[in-house]
């Protein structure tokens, strides 16, 4: 092998900002998740599962004799479907899984943090792309279930308009929630399929327990202890879904929620600001 | 070359738990090429992640080209940081890698897609381009790694064992690239365990082991504070047991071995001295020399000295 000489010249050249360096980073690192059939069947199929029901609630509203116009309660259905839940479940564990612990395991980190990018932008990119994948069968299904039920005359404007602040708020808390649960986890092993696992054995484990514990006491309070029971009841709220019986109070799970967020960010900051290894 | 010093460190500590990484290493280097030279788990890795920012001191302070190393990204910019393990996106090809890295570098798109070209080429993997960098060999790999530490011309060029997996030809062109970025300006720390590689490269040196710096300056001025310890010449003669009994009444000789058929070792405290009186010596006594060499004018030997 021969090494020619550097053609270039030292020189002062304009550099793109913080924020375009922290984009830069969320797109390599999209494109990583992504760039595999696995997590893009996933999202079509998630995305079919979710928005297909709820497209033939809104559709068949009308032709049910439900009312005249849909109400801001009908909204709610993706958040009543089971399969949104599994898939969230399964992408949150096939995208994040890997965040974190693959750049712990290969040591690439250290490429990020070397440059101009503090440990604050890398979790940000890194959560972010977490969220946005998830984005897409949390947010997308209800966003466009809304427009359709506006354009199709379905719903008037203020409900549709109220649905898609709904949608949004929601699919923030969503997308928040599990991202950060996700990089967290992630953030504990070098091993992405044990991150993985984790992921989805966490978030399965605890809302069958969560269920079974309420179901055996009959106390409603255990059900906090499961992220996905405090979003539906945030959801409930938001969508003025009749209650049909006792459930978690939407002010405390919304509390529970923002604490977990925070709590978990933080703990994944101190984590790998104080992850120290031994390289040599 | 002369000026500033390009780091600066004062009794820093860092600590891994039970495990000292740092240990009140203390030392000024830069600028040009500087040699980081010490046994595996002698600190290296772990004052090149100081430096990069990536580590916080426990105690005392380093600074890199005068800023503070912990909590300043920006001073990143100026920085080119070639790791020691593999640590890439082997998903990538290489111009994705290295492009990628220079837009985190705050790099726009289009200067990086020319700097990137212009890296690859220097490291010649510009032909190899679009393979997905999981195919290289270990050597292909390290100048990947090389090519993403100088793409974005950084002031201050970090190498951890950057010759580590290398061929021999590869090495030479390589140790050719950097003492070309040395020329250009830049200041490299280049850091080793294969201490005769360092010596092609500079002669100037930090010798670190257990977290300390035994040794900073010229190899040679290095070598000076040693004599006080004994070095080994070898001789290679055809008459080895009479130049032995000449010598052994020397008065700058310590000792002397015989390593293998025509040759014999000699410990010196004094080798300037020595070398000046052993042709005078074997002339006057008919002793027919056919080699002569300081077997500790390497690093290998001073390390060896100052690790005692």
């Amino acid at each position: 092998m021969a090494v020619s000489e550097p053609r270039y010249a030292l020189g002062r050249r304009e550099l793109l900002s913080r924020k375009d360096r922290v984009w830069a980073a969320f797109t390599v690192n999209l494109r990583q998740r992504l760039g595999h059939a696995l997590p893009i069947a996933l999202i079509v199929l998630g995305m079919i599962l979710t928005i297909v029901p709820f497209l033939i609630t809104v559709l068949t509203y009308q032709t049910l004799g439900l009312g005249a116009s849909i109400d801001l309660a009908v909204f709610y259905d993706p958040y009543n479907n089971f399969l949104l839940l599994l898939f969230i479940m399964l992408l949150t564990a096939l995208v994040g899984g890997g965040i974190v612990a693959d750049d712990l395991g290969s040591k690439s980190i250290s490429l990020y943090l070397s440059r101009p990018i503090t440990l604050p932008d890398y979790l940000v990119a890194k959560g972010a792309v977490v969220a946005t994948t998830l984005s897409l069968i949390a947010v997308l299904p209800g966003l466009l279930g809304a427009i359709v039920a506006f354009v199709l005359g379905y719903a008037d404007a203020t409900v549709a308009a109220e649905a898609f602040g709904v949608y949004l708020v929601m699919g923030l808390l969503f997308t928040l929630t599990f991202s950060v649960l996700a990089l967290f986890l992630s953030s504990l092993t070098e091993k992405r399929a044990w991150a993985a696992s984790g992921i989805f054995a966490f978030l399965l484990m605890d809302d069958v327990v969560a269920v079974v514990l309420r179901g055996v006491s009959q106390n409603v309070g255990w059900l906090y202890l499961s992220p996905w029971e405090d979003l539906t009841a945030v959801a409930r709220a938001l969508f003025a879904v009749p209650a049909t019986g006792p459930g978690p109070d939407p002010f405390v799970s919304f509390g529970i929620l923002l604490a977990l967020i925070v709590v978990l960010a933080a703990a994944t900051y101190v984590r790998l600001a104080r992850m120290e290894l031994v390289t040599e | 070359m002369n000026g500033p010093p390009i780091v600066r460190a004062e009794n820093a500590s860092k600590r891994y738990g039970e495990v000292l990484g740092l240990n009140g290493f203390t030392a000024s280097f830069g600028p040009g090429i500087t040699g980081l030279v010490g046994p595996n788990g002698a600190g290296k890795s772990t004052l090149f992640r100081v430096l990069t920012g990536q580590l916080r001191l426990d105690a005392g302070t380093i600074t890199l080209l005068g800023k503070e190393t912990w909590n300043t990204p920006e001073k990143n910019r100026a920085l080119g940081f070639c790791p020691d393990h593999a640590g890439l996106y082997d998903w990538m090809n290489p111009r994705e890698f290295v492009s990628s890295l220079l837009l985190l570098n705050g790099v726009g798109p289009s200067e990086a897609a020319q700097r990137t070209q212009a890296a690859l080429e220097t490291v010649e993997m510009w032909e190899f381009r679009d393979r997905k960098i999981r195919t290289f060999s270990k050597g292909m790999i390290q100048r990947v790694k090389v090519a993403q530490a100088i793409a974005h011309q950084p002031t201050v060029l970090l190498l951890d064992e950057p010759l580590n997996g290398m061929d021999p030809m590869g090495r030479a062109s390589l140790l050719a690239l950097f003492q070309k970025l040395a020329e250009e300006g830049r200041h490299l720390i280049v850091s080793s365990h294969v201490l005769h590689e360092v010596e092609r490269l500079t002669s100037q040196i930090v010798m670190i082991s257990n977290g300390r710096a035994l040794a900073e300056g010229d190899l040679h001025r290095i070598r000076d504070l040693l004599d006080q310890h004994p070095h080994t010449i070898q001789i290679e003669t055809t008459t080895p047991r009479l130049l032995a009994q000449i010598l052994s009444d020397h008065p700058d000789v310590t000792g002397l071995t015989f390593a293998a058929p025509g040759i014999l070792m000699v410990q010196t405290a004094q080798p300037d001295a020595f070398f000046q009186s052993l042709p005078e010596v074997a002339l006057k006594e008919g002793v027919n020399l056919t080699g002569v060499r300081s077997l500790d004018d390497n690093l290998e030997a001073v390390f060896r000295l100052l690790s005692r």
